[in-house]
């Protein structure tokens, strides 16, 4: 659950209040946020996620744990979240957290070699079944999307 | 829908009573992974859609919380292909049906074709050149639709739930809802509503699982949709003592022992340990050095346990940890859905965790990878069938008269007699979750304890449906948190009460529903449980009609003849 807000290191950007998910937080323009319904905190560390100022505190239980700010400095956590998320350096869905070299466990659950922008990658013209009804064009380069295939009609 | 009275004067939708108004094609209800691709799929046809979220659209829901992968199938590899079709048919118990995993797995490739080409960054094997698709990262995989329906020109409405469906002559026709962080009240009058609320784990305390409170089963069944499978609900997590962090990745490498330092398997062997002993305890021993680098920095979330409450190091030390519910939103049952993602309303449609998986994965759970799987192909066919739905309607679609699915008796809002102060929305919650959190309880069920079960629930419905709703008095964003929270206690009480409804009914264990009375696998009871209602809930079975549970009873047939 949320625990705490350093407001020294609030940008009061108004962030956290915008992102989260569960409504914790009020915030007022040029102020730091207060938790304002801790009991709905569902403790996905979003709003750490999102916070640019690594200001927030949020403690892994799902009832609270009273911890002092002393406490939360000497752990040395803040931030660690949106660091380990990549959200400090990248644009969301530009990058990749965690391991970015995935090792074969085994042929099903990796897929083949897939070119960028080869002319040999027709995905769609796979899809056997979509082909045989003529509902997608299977001739020719990977072209552009401009409508997708809808397998619900079949 | 009132149950008992025989006038019914319809609740009326006035425009000009709410503080903002929206026309649109299509309403897409809930933002996680199936309502964004509800909303590309429909603005991709060319629908206007506006999308009401109870959260944030990027930050809510339990995908973005946990992170999932998502299952596909390669179209031109038979191997990989019926590799992951046959993946957990065995765990099905019959009810699953592959064309239909066929076709969900094969739209789950094309939509994550389309994430791919659009941009996002699946992870890569170490040469760079091979994308591993599945990987449907927490925080940013939503996060990166959401940037997609603002390119499409979706309407996103955040932090705006939606408190009651709007029907037209019985057909679904938008939805009235608040702006919570301001209390102004909005209406959406569309051609077509699509329902992506999510499951529910009755706020069990798992990370991103507040705001699945079922609210989309009350909409479903005041609208008169009919469920199924709601007994396959008993889905459980392992999470560290007291944490929210239901991420279970890890303990495919861990050894857990009961109380008395017996060890135990995962699954059945650990929650029977933990219900008959009263502990368990793990230790993640079987990581070698690059796994323990690996699944740190893959699941962040996890480990943030150990560095932030219990200092230790939990690949050499032993720690506890507990089951947790996770409910509908890891398990099976839900609204019915037929193809195309058509509940048996008109003009409503559902998808991701708030339908029925059965198809797709039977009697078990369903999560994560044909979750999500199934939260991208339903997403994109109720999307799509609801632009479908509303070119057939055409003009008509924006003047019809609309009243409100609830009536003039709609619990949480509208109570039948006088607003009664005692009927208080935190402690029906708290009733409710005494009833479906316990491991003891809901894991392992028995007939005469789900029989109580239900007769209290009921009782606390009369008691809503009487004299739940908001304070008069309560202003702005109080008013709007104090609604939600009523409609949200009106809405898991429907979904504990269909739950028991049809986990009484199957006299049988099968897959996630364990009956203690009746403990092994009938083949009397081989069909679908199905329910609707709102005051009395209404109960019969359907037949399978999967092909798989079809071909499995042909090969016997073709084994016994020859």
């Amino acid at each position: 659950m949320i625990e705490l807000v350093f407001d020294d290191r609030c940008t009061h950007c108004g962030k956290c209040a915008e992102v989260c998910p569960t409504d914790v937080f009020d915030w007022r323009e040029s102020h730091a946020p207060t938790i304002a319904r801790q009991a709905d905190c569902h403790t996905c560390y979003l709003c750490e996620a999102h916070c640019p100022g690594d200001a927030l505190f949020v403690g892994p239980l799902r009832t609270p744990q009273p911890v002092t700010r002393d406490e939360v400095l000497a752990l040395g956590v803040l931030g660690n979240f949106r660091r380990a998320l990549g959200f400090d350096t990248h644009e969301p869905g530009s990058y990749c957290y965690g391991e970015p070299v995935i090792e074969p466990v085994g042929a099903r659950a990796i897929p083949e070699p897939r070119e960028r922008g080869g002319a040999n990658a027709p995905i769609y013209a796979a899809l056997a079944v979509a082909a045989q009804r003529g509902l997608i064009d299977v001739s020719g380069e990977r072209a552009p999307i401009d409508r997708e295939v809808l397998l619900d009609q079949l | 829908m009132s149950d008992t009275q025989i006038l019914k004067f319809p609740q009326q939708i006035q425009v000009s009573d709410y503080d903002a108004s929206y026309v649109a094609d299509v309403l897409v209800i809930g933002g996680g992974p199936a309502g964004a691709w509800a909303g590309l799929a429909a603005a991709r046809a060319g629908a206007r859609v506006v999308i009401a979220e109870k959260g944030y659209l990027g930050t809510s829901g339990a995908q973005a919380a946990a992170g999932t992968g998502a299952y596909y199938i390669k179209p031109d590899d038979p191997e990989h292909r019926s590799g992951m079709i046959n993946a957990r048919q065995p765990l099905a118990f019959g009810f699953s049906d592959t064309a239909w995993i066929e076709k969900v797995y094969d739209q789950s490739f094309i939509n994550q074709d389309l994430m791919s080409r659009w941009g996002y960054a699946f992870p890569r094997t170490g040469d760079g050149h091979y994308e591993r698709w599945g990987g449907m990262r927490a925080a940013d995989a939503v996060l990166f639709l959401r940037r997609q329906l603002e390119q499409h020109g979706v309407t996103i409405l955040d932090h705006s739930p939606a408190l009651e469906l709007l029907l037209a002559d019985g057909v679904a026709a938008g939805a009235a809802g608040v702006e919570r962080k301001t209390g102004r009240t909005w209406v959406v009058r569309s051609g077509a509503v699509v329902l992506a609320t999510g499951g529910t784990a009755f706020r069990s305390g798992i990370a991103g699982g507040h705001n699945n409170t079922g609210d989309g089963y009350l909409l479903a069944a005041e609208a008169g949709a009919q469920f199924s499978g709601m007994e396959f609900s008993g889905q459980y997590a392992i999470v560290p003592k007291g944490s929210a962090c239901s991420k279970t990745a890890v303990y495919n490498a861990a050894t857990l022992t009961d109380a008395h330092g017996n060890e135990v398997s995962r699954g059945k062997g650990s929650t029977i340990a933990e219900i008959q002993t009263g502990h368990l305890y793990c230790r993640l021993d079987r990581y070698d050095e690059g796994g323990r680098d690996r699944i740190q920095a893959s699941q962040p979330m996890t480990f943030q346990y150990f560095k932030r409450y219990l200092p230790i190091d939990p690949f050499t030390e032993t720690y506890e940890v507990e089951h947790l519910l996770e409910g509908t939103i890891r398990a099976a049952g839900g609204i019915d859905v037929s193809a195309g993602a058509a509940t048996t309303v008109p003009g409503l449609f559902a998808a991701g965790d708030t339908t029925s998986r059965e198809k797709l994965v039977g009697a078990n759970q369903s999560g994560a990878g044909p979750a999500t799987a199934w939260a991208l192909a339903s997403g994109s066919w109720a999307g799509h069938s609801a632009t479908l739905f509303v070119r057939r309607l055409g003009a008509a679609a924006a003047t019809r008269r609309v009243v409100a699915a609830g009536g003039d008796a709609s619990a949480g809002l509208r109570p039948a007699d006088a607003r009664r102060a005692g009927v208080d929305p935190d402690a029906l919650i708290a009733s409710v979750q005494r009833e479906t959190l316990p491991v003891a309880k809901f894991y392992r069920r028995e007939g005469v304890t789900m029989q109580a079960s239900l007769e209290r629930l009921d009782g606390l419905w009369r008691d809503a449906r009487a004299g739940l709703a908001a304070d008069p008095l309560l202003r702005g964003a109080d008013r709007a948190r104090a609604q939600l929270r009523a409609r949200e206690a009106a809405a898991m009480l429907t979904a504990a009460r269909h739950i028991f409804v049809s986990a009484l009914e199957r006299k049988e264990s099968r897959g996630l529903h364990r009956r203690a009375d009746y403990p092994v696998l009938e083949d009397s009871q081989f069909s679908h449980v199905v329910t609707d209602g709102v005051d009395t809930i209404r109960v019969r079975r359907n037949p399978v009609t999967a092909t798989h549970a079809a071909q499995v009873v042909r090969a016997d047939q073709e084994a016994k003849a020859s």
